[in-house]
């Protein structure tokens, strides 16, 4: 940044209209959506509705957590969507060739999408390679990898996957546990550990970073391997949820995660986000909206439209808020 | 105190040389512990490469370097923090999305006990200690870096150093963007971190400051130690003496040339923050000098001239028409021209033939139909032309890559591609930064060819020397404001100087 002058203070108490907007704009368009969803259909606003919500919700919010953590370093990662189909297919393949049990198969899910997050993290931390192409050619790679390990066929899992789709603690589907479970873990991790605080900072000024002695290259693998092992850990659940993992699974999520982290507070200029409540607000946000669009039975053309207007939306407000300082 | 430890840090023939420029020959220099020493010298006496030495970023050549009494190598910036050394440059060194506590402790973040997790009420306990040790009380630990005033995060930068328990600390020019309570609060803890036993090397222009803060001064001018003396035995008349007194022998181009009327005028130019009505005019054929000390605003007000940085009142005009609104296009099309000092950033595309750089300013002229195809011969030509007037030193403009020349000859080529177009007005801005005594003879000699042709050109300088040899006119500039003007005859070394420290020279 050039060394602009620093009176910006008396500019922004103009535009209090903007400001509204900035700040507010997106949850009075939330509300204005939720009353007219309800208005079209009484389904919408029931305990039952909310339930499935927050079981679809679930799943992606695990990924948005990990997603956080990588927008805080100011880089994105496109993989996502990719790696979860990988890591589902490699996971549920052996479940159905080797029968291991459930919980196993949830820590290969994880350990798989480990590795595409590592070879993101490596190249782009190590070799500085630019995130958004490094994340878009290892989702290609992951994409095409699960197919062929899957020989493009429908995978259906066994009986063990319901139980762990339809577990409901009070009441609440045991998805949304994990999914808490993982924000909170994100959450102290961010705000409370040595290698948080130092994330924020590296997102912040990489160089001046490394100046004073900070790891930056370690720091930075560390957030895309966590992301893609978040990745893994949302395949596996995404598996449960439908009972199958087939060739669409997951295509487009990236872009759910991507917006609802961007929603929720993170900045794609990094050094911004808080996980708690950032993460649930968001995806949560984008959910309902998908959810009311399925209850009002809308075509289903419109949802890649509604998807993509919701991340403009977002990153437009993310870049009137940045001022290119106090990110 | 024995003799053994009273010095904190020694110097010892230190010498430093870049591509054969000495930018450092034999420099001695002693701190005494608990003690401040004020370093003061023109912009490019080197005071820079003595810090990026001592912070383990450049390597000197030959000397010794001596820390309490012990010999010092200073490998890496990493080395020469442990050592105790801390640096408080101008632009800092902070996030500004982390809170100042965090920006204290990032490094070693404080945890209570044996909890693997940062405890956030220790680190602010922890923060504000520090804080008050120095007596700053009005900065919250909690405050985000980004919301508070430049001159609070100088003190959160002061108190980074007290963090990390350096008993050196460099302050470079720590006061140029502080009001005057923020100086005097930044004076009254440089006075405790002294009382506390650090010594303190404070590098700045302004004499009234150094006077009445350091315990010694220290004259650096052209990469050599010109005196070291206690504040008591020195004067400010002998301290610019010190810093000026060198002699004038190089020989400069003259050129037989007749200074016609007014042609470039700019009444009243306001900037909020920065620049207050200020006016000037330029006369055809003139060449006009402007000095000052770094940080004076001479950039930034050729930045306005040009309409790179915009204005809020003011107006420019040239041979009477006013330039409105001021833009770079609207500035080209009414003939002028503006070099930028960074011209590896933004005077050339370091990658591309010569021949691509001069043309690139030409574009439109060189394109013809309505597909704006180029015209390879007329590209050929304009470059043939302008490498023999400037004499470019190329063995093939069409092939050479200008990074591959030396700094004279891109600054050549630089000029060309803004010459081509026959501008009236030049702006230059340091244009012989960087440039070797051969080559800058004849960038004076280009400057020379333009003047005597009935161009106007406005160059800034930090070479005051350089100003004289070549200038009909210098303005100087201090704090964003011209505070004096000499025409050619009365050229002065102190006056100028004492024009651009304090502005008292009128």
């Amino acid at each position: 940044m050039n060394n602009q002058p620093a009176f910006t203070c008396e500019n922004r108490k103009r535009g209090s209209v903007k400001d509204f907007f900035v700040n507010y704009g997106l949850y009075a368009v939330f509300l204005a959506l939720i009353g007219f969803f309800s208005i079209k259909n009484p389904a919408f606003l029931t305990v039952k509705n909310g339930v499935t919500i927050l079981q679809m919700a679930s799943t992606l919010g695990v990924v948005v957590v990990g997603m956080f953590f990588v927008l805080i370093t100011a880089g994105i990662d496109i993989s996502v969507a990719s790696n979860m189909y990988f890591s589902a297919v490699v996971a549920c393949t052996l479940l159905n060739t080797f029968k291991i049990p459930i919980w196993l198969c949830f820590v290969v899910s994880m350990l798989s999408g480990c590795l595409i997050g590592s070879i993101n993290g490596l190249f782009i931390a190590k070799f500085k390679m630019l995130p958004f192409i490094t994340t878009l050619a290892t989702s290609s790679i992951a994409r095409g990898l699960g197919l062929l390990v899957s020989h493009t066929k429908l995978i259906v899992l066994d009986q063990s996957a319901f139980v762990v789709s339809n577990t409901r603690i009070l009441g609440v589907p045991l998805v949304a546990y994990i999914f808490v479970l993982m924000a909170v873990i994100g959450h102290v991790i961010l705000r409370r550990t040595t290698f948080g605080r130092q994330l924020f900072a590296c997102g912040n000024n990489l160089q001046g970073a490394k100046k004073i002695g900070i790891n930056g290259e370690k720091t930075i693998f560390l957030a895309y391997l966590f992301c893609g092992a978040m990745a893994g850990l949302a395949g596996m659940m995404n598996a449960c949820n439908l009972s199958s993992v087939n060739q669409n699974f997951a295509i487009g999520d990236e872009f759910v995660v991507i917006s609802s982290a961007v929603v929720g507070g993170a900045s794609l200029f990094g050094g911004k986000g808080r996980v708690l409540p950032g993460a649930l607000i968001g995806i949560l946000m984008v959910q309902v909206i998908m959810n009311g669009l399925t209850l009002i039975q809308a075509s289903p053309y419109i949802y890649t439209v509604i998807r993509g207007l919701v991340i403009f939306v977002a990153v437009m407000i993310d870049s009137i808020k940045f001022s290119g300082e106090i990110r | 105190m024995a003799d053994m430890c009273e010095y904190a840090l020694r110097l010892k023939e230190m010498s430093k040389s870049f591509a054969q420029v000495r930018v450092l020959s034999d420099v001695t220099l002693s701190l005494r512990k608990g003690t401040i020493l004020g370093l003061v010298g023109e912009n490019g006496a080197g005071k820079s490469t003595m810090m990026n030495i001592l912070g383990g970023i450049h390597h000197r050549d030959t000397g010794e370097i001596w820390l309490n009494d012990e010999p010092f190598e200073p490998k890496d910036p990493k080395t020469c923090a442990c050592a105790g050394i801390a640096f408080i440059h101008q632009e800092l060194n902070l996030f500004s999305n982390l809170t100042v506590a965090e920006n204290l402790f990032i490094t070693d973040l404080p945890k209570a006990g044996k909890s693997p997790f940062v405890s956030n009420r220790k680190m602010r306990k922890m923060a504000r200690e520090k804080l008050m040790q120095l007596g700053i009380d009005n900065i919250s630990p909690s405050a985000i870096v980004g919301t508070l005033p430049m001159g609070q995060r100088q003190l959160v930068e002061i108190t980074k150093a007290i963090v990390r328990d350096a008993d050196i600390i460099f302050l470079d020019e720590p006061t140029t963007s502080l009001s005057t309570t923020e100086k005097d609060k930044l004076f009254h803890i440089m006075h405790e971190l002294k009382n506390k036993g650090k010594s303190i090397i404070f590098i700045s222009h302004i004499l009234e400051d150094v006077f009445a803060h350091c315990d010694e001064i220290t004259v650096l001018r052209d990469g050599k130690i010109i005196l070291q003396k206690p504040r008591a035995e020195l004067t400010p008349a002998e301290v610019i003496k010190a810093m000026v007194g060198r002699e004038l022998n190089k020989i400069y181009p003259t050129v037989e040339k007749t200074i016609g009327g007014v042609v470039f005028e700019a009444n009243e130019i306001c900037q909020t923050g920065r620049f207050d009505h200020i006016s000037m005019n330029l006369r055809e054929g003139e060449i006009v000098g402007m000095f000052g000390l770094m940080g004076a605003g001479r950039t930034e007000f050729l930045r306005c001239l040009f309409g790179v940085d915009a204005i809020d009142h003011g107006s420019i005009s040239h041979h009477g028409q006013e330039i409105k609104p001021i833009t770079p296009i609207n500035c080209i099309r009414s003939s002028m021209a503006f070099i930028t000092e960074n011209r590896r950033e933004e005077g050339l595309i370091m990658p591309m033939t010569v021949e691509q750089n001069i043309v690139v300013t030409s574009l439109p002229e060189l394109s013809h139909g309505a597909m704006g195809l180029m015209d390879a011969a007329g590209e050929d030509k304009m470059t043939k032309e302008m490498v023999d007037e400037l004499q470019v030193r190329t063995y093939d403009p069409g092939k050479q890559a200008v990074i591959n020349l030396s700094g004279g000859n891109q600054q050549k080529v630089v000029l060309s591609k803004w010459v081509a177009r026959r501008p009236q007005v030049f702006l230059l801005d340091e244009p012989t930064r960087g440039v070797d005594v051969g080559a800058k003879y004849e960038i004076y000699t280009i400057i020379n060819e333009l003047a005597k042709n009935k161009s106007t050109i406005l160059m800034v300088s930090s070479e005051m020397e350089e100003l004289m040899g070549m200038c009909d006119r210098i303005l100087v500039m201090a704090h964003n404001r011209i505070t004096a003007e000499f025409h050619k005859g009365e050229y002065d070394q102190e006056k100028i100087i004492i024009a651009a420290i304090g502005g008292e020279g009128k």
